[in-house]
């Protein structure tokens, strides 16, 4: 059976190790990636105009959207209209209280057509 | 006297009287008189206090019963809705040429809005109020009804429907509204009571403060306004100012929220989410000739 001292060991290493890991992923990169990086499209790489862009009124559909763009913030109505939301920070608590974050707001129609779309701030 | 009050007063002087019977056996002539005199005043003066006391109360005024108790009550204290009426006399600088009433909206996907009557009702006061085709409706000046601390109670139930205030600047673009008119708006409705739900559905956000005018000075206030029809985007415009607001303005914060359909009947947005807005009322820098612009999802 273990001792107490052995125990006690083994939980300051364990500490050691966490604090280290939690260093890492508050100096950038590492184990935890930022939310202030987090890309809201299925390639990290796409920028909101392109993926603007890739969203055609009156012809895309919710399937090719999240096929393209990946899943979105939705928002459905008892009216059948959904609002699609791809934001910069989705998961971030400053975007909650942003005034002017990036944003591409997609609607559809209850068709399941896209019917407009906006791009907050203009690009 | 009342059954009730010759009851209590024969108990008082029972207990008075078993007080002197039990006094002790040797008292004196001259302290059985003092003692029996004694007790017949104080039952003359409890006689009295009882008698005066149910005649004071038959001198108060009539009890009104109303559903106070409910802490959501569809009527609202006509008393706060002319406060709020003054208030928007007071503030008259933030909408010069706007008029103001109130309006009714559905809170029930079931809500009948047609053929809605409301009366301003007090003990004896009982004043009928007109209702435009667009549910908005003003409230006259009565005193008796101000004395009687009457209710404006309209045929419905509670949680049926919920109110707000409607201040207009006539002449205005199409699918525009005056920020200033809707500075005011949040302030007269905070002051008339008549956001229900707020304080329970933002209590995480916000405190006790929500239902004071003061909270509408905050620069992002969550104080809900309803656009006319389904919104896309809502727009700030002053001169060649322009903003488009943040998707998590709109929708009451829907698209930030996944469990906000979890608290919606905690809200009076309930069955008007594809209508809600809310804007940077505190934010100075906006005049209050700012424009606001409305582009709805069915044009």
């Amino acid at each position: 059976m273990m001792n107490r001292t052995a125990s006690m060991q083994l939980l300051r290493a364990g500490l050691v190790v966490l604090i280290g890991i939690g260093s890492a992923g508050c100096a950038g990169p590492g184990l935890f990636r930022s939310a202030e990086s987090a890309s809201p499209f299925r390639d990290p790489g796409m920028s909101m105009r392109t993926a603007s862009d890739a969203v055609v009124v009156g012809q895309s559909t919710k399937v090719e959207v999240a096929s393209v763009l990946g899943a979105a913030n939705v928002v459905r109505f008892d009216s059948g209209f959904e609002v699609w939301v791809y934001r910069t920070n989705a998961s971030s608590d400053a975007a909650i209280n942003a005034t002017n974050p990036a944003e591409l707001v997609i609607l559809f129609a209850p068709s399941g057509v896209v019917k407009k779309t906006r791009l907050n701030p203009s690009m | 006297m009342s059954y009730a009050s010759t009851t209590a007063f024969q108990l008082i002087c029972g207990v008075a009287r078993g007080l002197h019977l039990t006094s002790p056996a040797k008292s004196s002539h001259v302290s059985h008189a003092v003692t029996q005199t004694a007790y017949i005043c104080v039952c003359a003066l409890l006689g009295t206090a009882v008698y005066a006391q149910e005649n004071s109360v038959k001198l108060l005024p009539s009890v009104t019963v109303t559903a106070k108790a409910n802490p959501d009550p569809v009527e609202k204290s006509y008393r706060k809705m002319v406060s709020g009426m003054n208030l928007f006399d007071k503030l008259r600088a933030l909408s010069p040429n706007g008029e103001l009433r109130f309006k009714l909206l559905p809170r029930r996907r079931d809500t009948d809005m047609k053929s809605i009557e409301i009366e301003v009702l007090g003990s004896n006061a009982a004043l009928p109020v007109a209702i435009a085709p667009d549910y908005t409706f003003t409230l006259p000046r009565d005193k008796q009804a101000l004395d009687e601390d009457a209710q404006v109670t309209p045929n419905r139930k509670a949680q049926t429907m919920t109110w707000r205030t409607e201040i207009r600047t006539p002449g205005l673009p199409p699918d525009t509204r005056r920020l200033g008119d809707l500075r005011l708006e949040c302030q007269v409705g905070m002051e008339a009571g008549l956001v229900s739900g707020g304080r329970s559905f933002f209590g995480r956000l916000t405190s006790a403060v929500f239902e004071s005018p003061a909270y509408c000075e905050r620069n992002d206030p969550r104080y809900l306004f309803f656009a006319d029809r389904p919104l896309f985007s809502v727009a700030l415009a002053s001169g060649p100012r322009r903003m488009i607001l943040p998707v998590n303005k709109l929708y009451a914060g829907a698209s930030m929220d996944s469990a906000l359909k979890n608290d919606l009947p905690a809200c009076d947005c309930e069955v008007l989410v594809d209508r809600t807005y809310e804007l940077p009322l505190g934010d100075r820098s906006w005049p209050d000739d700012t424009l606001v612009e409305f582009e709805y999802m069915e044009d």
